[in-house]
C-alpha cells in the first residue's frame, strides 16, 4: 500500500489549507514533496487494463487515450500552473461519467511529474472500486468523514495503475448533500490537494439528473466535466445540465460514446 | 434531433453508427420480415382464376324469320339478372355439388358459409347489356374451372328452362282463354238458335224481306186501284154508249136497200148525164130504174103506214135484226165489269195481305232488339274467338322454338379454360417483397431513430445545439470481453442472413422442382 511517508501530514497541513486558493499556492509549493518519492510495485499489464476499461500507453487504444490527453491539455491549460480539482459528472446516469473520470485520472497519470487522485463521490451508485478492482475493505470517504480518526492513508487505495490513487465512496449513503456540503469534507479536498503539488483530483459525481450532490459537488471542486453520451441525452438535458454549474468552473462537455 | 432539418450526409456516419450498434436487432427485424414473408408466401393460397363469357344474343337468325309468328322472349333482361340467377340457391346448390364441398356432407350452417365463400370468390360483370363474363377463383385450377363452367351451364340452363317455362305458360294460358271463349261462342250460337227456332220472323234478311214484300204489295194494290178506276170508267163510258143504241138495229130492207140502190142510181146517172144527154138510152133506163125504185119506196111507205105498229124491230120478221153494236158493248162492258170485279178481289186480297206483312214487320222489329243484342255477343266471341286462335299457334310456334331451343340465344363466347398458372400473388413475389421490405423495414426504422430520436449523436451537433465547448469525443472503449461480444454479434448477424439466405435459396429451390 502507500508508503509512510505518503500524506502522513495531511491533518496538519489541512487548517492553513482552506483558506484562499491565491494564498495557500505558495504555501502548498513549499510544503509539496516530490512524486517520485511514490513506489510502485504492482503495475497492471494492458491485458486488465484494457479489461477495466482504462486507457494506457500501448496502440491499441491510441484514439480513447488521445481523447483523454486533448482533456488533459485542456484541462492543463486552463488551470495554469497549479494543481486543481476536477469534477466529472455525467448528464443522466449511464452517460459514462465514472468511465470518463477514471481516465481522465489515469491520463493525468500517465505525465510521470504528475499523480491523481481519484474520489468516488457517487454515494448511490459507487462504482469506482469494483471497476478499478480494488478491494474498499478498509472504508472509503464517509468512513473517513464520519471517523476521522483513522486518518486518511487508509482510505487511500492503490489501483494498479502507476501514481493514481483511490478513494472510493466506502460505506453507501443514500443522502450524500449533507457530507458533500460539510466542512470536513472541504477541509479533506483542500488537504488532499495542497498535500502535493503535482496532485491532481478527480471526483466522480453522480449524474446531475435527478440529484443535487452534483451541484454541491461542484463548490468543491475548480473544473466541472459535463459527461455527455452518444444516443442518451438531449441537447435541452445537456444544456440544463450544464446550466447548474458557474460558468467559469465549466471545462466543457465530453462526448462519450458509451455502450 | 433538433428542430432543423438534418441533411442526409451529416446523418450517414449516425445511420452507420446506429446500424453497428443495433445491429443485432436489425438482424432479428430482418430476419422475422424475411421469413415472415416467406412462411406468409409458402402458406399464401395459391389462386386460380378462370372466367366464361356468355353473349346473350339480343336476335338470332330465327328472329326476323319467325317476325310476327313468335315472339321471343327477352334476354337483355336475363342479362341484367343474370347475378340473381347465378346466386340463386338452386344454382350453387348444384355449384357446391360440382365443387366437390358436399362430399364431407357438411350441415345447413356450412352450407351457408361455403356459399357466402363462393359467392365473394365469384365475379358477375354485364358490360354492353348483353355480355356476361362470369369469373371465379380458387385454390384448386380443376375445381376453379368446373365451377366456372358449371356456372355457364346452369346459367344458361336456368336461363332456358325460365324462358321455357315462360313460353309454355303463355301458350296455356292462351289456350285456355281459347277453351272460355270457344264455350261462350257456342253458348251464343246456340242462344241465337233457340230464339230463332222460337220466333220464325227472327231470321236473318226477314225484315228485308218483308219490307220489299210490303212495298211490292202496295205497288199491286197501287195497280189494282188505277186499274180499277180505269176499269170503272170504261164500264160507264160503255154504259153511256149503251144506253144511245137500241136494242135492235130496225134496219127498213127494201126501202134501205132502195134508197141506196137509188143514191147509186142517181150518180150514175151523174155521171151519165156529165157524158151524154138526157136521151141516152143508158140515161133513160136509169131514169126508169130510179123511177121504179122510188114507187117500190113509196109502196113500201104505205105498207108500213097500214101494218099495226109494233114496239119492237123483232116484230119485224124477217126484216128485223140485233143491233150489232149494241151486242159488242154489251160484250165489253160485261167483260169490264168482270174485270172489275176480279181487281177488287185481287186489291182485297193485297190489302189483306198487306195487312198481315205490316204485323209480320212489327213482330219482326220487336224481336230484331233481341237478335241484334245476341247476334253482337256472339259476333264479339267470334272475333275474340278467332283473334286468340291467331295468337295461339303463335304462342305454340313460340313455346316450340323454346323447347327445341331454336331461339337459343345464349352463347359461349369464351369457354372456361382450366388455369394453368396461378394467379394473383405467388410465391416468387412473397419472396422478392420479403426481401425487399426485410431490408427496407430496418433500413427505415434506422432512419426513423436517427431523424427522429431528439438524443445527440454527435459532437458537432451538440457543439451547435448547446453551444457548449465539447472537450473531446471519446471512442467506445471496449474491453476484451466486450470485443468478444462484437465478434460473437457478428457471428450471430452472420448466422441470421446466411440462415434467411439458405431458407429463401431452399424454399425457392423447391418451389422450382415444384414440391412444395
Amino acid at each position: 500500500m502507500n508508503g509512510p511517508e505518503d500524506d502522513k501530514l495531511l491533518v496538519d497541513s489541512a487548517g492553513p489549507a482552506h483558506g484562499s486558493k491565491v494564498g495557500a499556492l505558495p504555501q502548498r509549493a513549499s510544503a509539496g514533496h516530490s512524486i517520485a518519492r511514490m513506489s510502485e510495485t504492482d503495475t497492471l499489464p494492458p491485458k486488465q487494463l484494457e479489461q477495466r476499461r482504462l486507457i494506457h500507453r500501448e496502440n491499441s487504444v491510441r484514439g480513447q487515450s488521445d481523447a483523454f490527453r486533448e482533456i488533459r491539455t485542456r484541462l492543463l491549460w486552463l488551470g495554469g500552473e497549479h494543481n486543481f480539482v476536477t469534477l466529472v459528472v455525467p448528464v443522466s446516469p449511464g452517460s459514462g461519467g465514472s468511465f470518463v473520470a477514471r481516465n481522465l485520472a489515469t491520463a493525468f497519470a500517465f505525465d510521470e511529474a504528475k499523480t491523481s487522485l481519484l474520489i468516488d463521490c457517487n454515494l448511490r451508485y459507487p462504482a469506482q472500486h469494483t471497476a478499478l478492482g480494488v478491494d474498499a475493505s478498509s472504508g472509503g470517504l464517509i468512513d473517513y468523514l464520519e471517523h476521522p480518526a483513522s486518518g486518511i492513508q487508509s482510505v487511500l487505495y492503490r489501483t494498479g495503475i502507476p501514481r493514481l490513487r483511490l478513494i472510493p465512496t466506502g460505506k453507501a449513503r443514500e443522502n450524500g448533500g449533507e457530507y458533500f456540503s460539510s466542512f470536513r469534507m472541504r477541509a479533506v479536498i483542500d488537504s488532499l490537494r495542497c498535500r502535493y503539488l503535482d496532485r491532481y483530483l478527480f471526483l466522480d459525481g453522480p449524474a446531475i439528473k435527478g440529484s443535487p450532490d452534483a451541484r454541491i459537488l461542484s463548490d468543491l471542486a475548480d473544473f466541472v466535466v459535463v459527461v455527455a453520451s452518444y444516443g442518451r441525452d438531449t441537447p435541452a438535458a445537456i444544456s440544463q445540465a450544464a446550466a447548474n454549474f458557474d460558468a467559469n468552473k465549466l471545462a466543457g462537455v465530453v462526448f462519450n460514446h458509451a455502450p | 434531433m433538433s428542430e432543423e432539418i438534418t441533411p442526409f450526409a451529416a446523418m450517414v456516419p449516425v445511420l452507420v453508427s446506429e446500424a453497428r450498434r443495433r445491429r443485432i436487432a436489425l438482424g432479428v427485424v430482418f430476419a422475422v420480415v424475411a421469413l415472415g414473408a416467406l412462411i406468409v408466401g409458402a402458406q399464401w393460397p395459391k389462386k386460380y382464376d378462370a372466367s366464361t363469357t356468355i353473349l346473350a344474343q339480343e336476335s338470332s337468325i330465327i328472329t326476323p324469320l319467325m317476325e310476327g309468328a313468335a315472339s321471343p322472349t327477352a334476354n337483355a333482361n336475363r342479362a341484367g339478372i343474370a347475378q340473381a340467377v347465378i346466386f340463386s340457391r338452386k344454382v350453387m346448390g348444384q355449384i357446391l355439388v360440382i365443387g366437390g364441398w358436399m362430399a364431407s356432407n357438411p350441415n345447413p350452417v356450412e352450407q351457408d358459409r361455403l356459399i357466402e365463400a363462393i359467392k365473394a370468390r365469384t365475379k358477375v360483370v354485364i358490360s354492353h347489356d348483353n355480355l356476361i363474363t362470369i369469373s371465379y377463383y380458387d385454390s384448386d385450377p380443376k375445381r376453379a374451372y368446373d365451377v366456372t363452367r358449371a356456372y355457364a351451364q346452369l346459367f344458361i340452363s336456368e336461363s332456358l328452362a325460365s324462358k321455357q317455362r315462360e313460353s309454355r305458360d303463355a301458350f296455356e294460358f292462351i289456350n285456355g282463354q281459347v277453351e272460355t271463349y270457344r264455350k261462350k261462342l257456342t253458348d251464343a250460337e246456340d242462344k241465337l238458335k233457340d230464339y230463332r227456332g222460337a220466333n220464325a220472323d227472327a231470321r236473318p234478311g226477314s225484315e228485308t224481306d218483308t219490307d220489299a214484300r210490303i212495298s211490292q204489295l202496295r205497288t199491286q194494290i197501287e195497280n189494282a186501284r188505277l186499274d180499277l178506276m180505269e176499269k170503272r170508267s170504261q164500264e160507264s163510258s160503255l154504259n153511256s154508249q149503251l144506253s144511245g143504241e137500241s136494242e135492235v138495229s130496225a134496219v127498213q130492207t127494201t126501202q134501205g136497200i132502195d134508197e141506196a140502190q137509188l143514191a147509186q142510181l142517181q150518180t150514175q146517172l151523174d155521171t151519165l148525164l156529165m157524158s151524154y144527154t138526157a136521151d141516152y138510152p143508158d140515161v133513160v133506163r136509169v131514169r126508169h130504174q130510179m123511177e121504179d125504185l122510188r114507187q117500190q119506196i113509196a109502196q113500201a111507205g104505205q105498207r108500213r103506214q097500214s101494218a099495226p105498229a109494233s114496239n119492237s124491230p123483232t116484230s119485224l120478221e124477217n126484216n128485223v135484226q140485233f143491233n150489232p153494236l149494241y151486242a159488242q158493248l154489251r160484250s165489253q162492258l160485261s167483260a169490264i165489269r168482270a174485270d172489275i170485279a176480279a181487281t177488287s178481289a185481287r186489291m182485297s186480297a193485297s190489302e189483306s195481305m198487306l195487312q198481315s206483312e205490316l204485323e209480320r214487320s212489327n213482330r219482326i222489329a220487336n224481336s230484331e232488339n233481341v237478335t241484334s243484342e245476341l247476334t253482337r255477343d256472339y259476333n264479339v266471341n267470334r272475333d275474340v274467338y278467332q283473334d286468340l286462335l291467331k295468337r295461339r299457334e303463335n304462342a305454340r310456334v313460340s313455346m316450340n322454338l323454346d323447347a327445341k331451343q331454336q331461339g337459343l340465344t345464349f352463347l359461349i363466347q369464351n369457354p372456361a379454360m382450366m388455369p394453368l398458372n396461378p394467379s394473383g400473388l405467388r410465391f416468387m413475389h412473397f419472396g422478392l417483397g420479403g426481401i425487399v421490405l426485410s431490408l427496407a423495414i430496418p433500413l427505415g426504422l434506422l432512419f426513423g431513430i436517427a431523424r427522429l430520436d431528439p438524443r445527440v449523436r454527435s459532437s458537432t451537433q451538440l457543439e451547435r445545439s448547446t453551444g457548449l465547448m465539447v472537450l473531446a469525443t471519446v471512442p467506445f472503449y471496449p474491453t476484451p470481453q466486450d470485443r468478444q461480444r462484437e465478434r460473437f454479434r457478428n457471428v450471430l448477424l452472420a448466422l441470421i442472413v446466411l440462415a434467411v439466405a439458405l431458407a429463401y435459396l431452399i424454399l425457392f429451390w423447391l418451389k422450382l422442382k415444384g414440391m412444395a
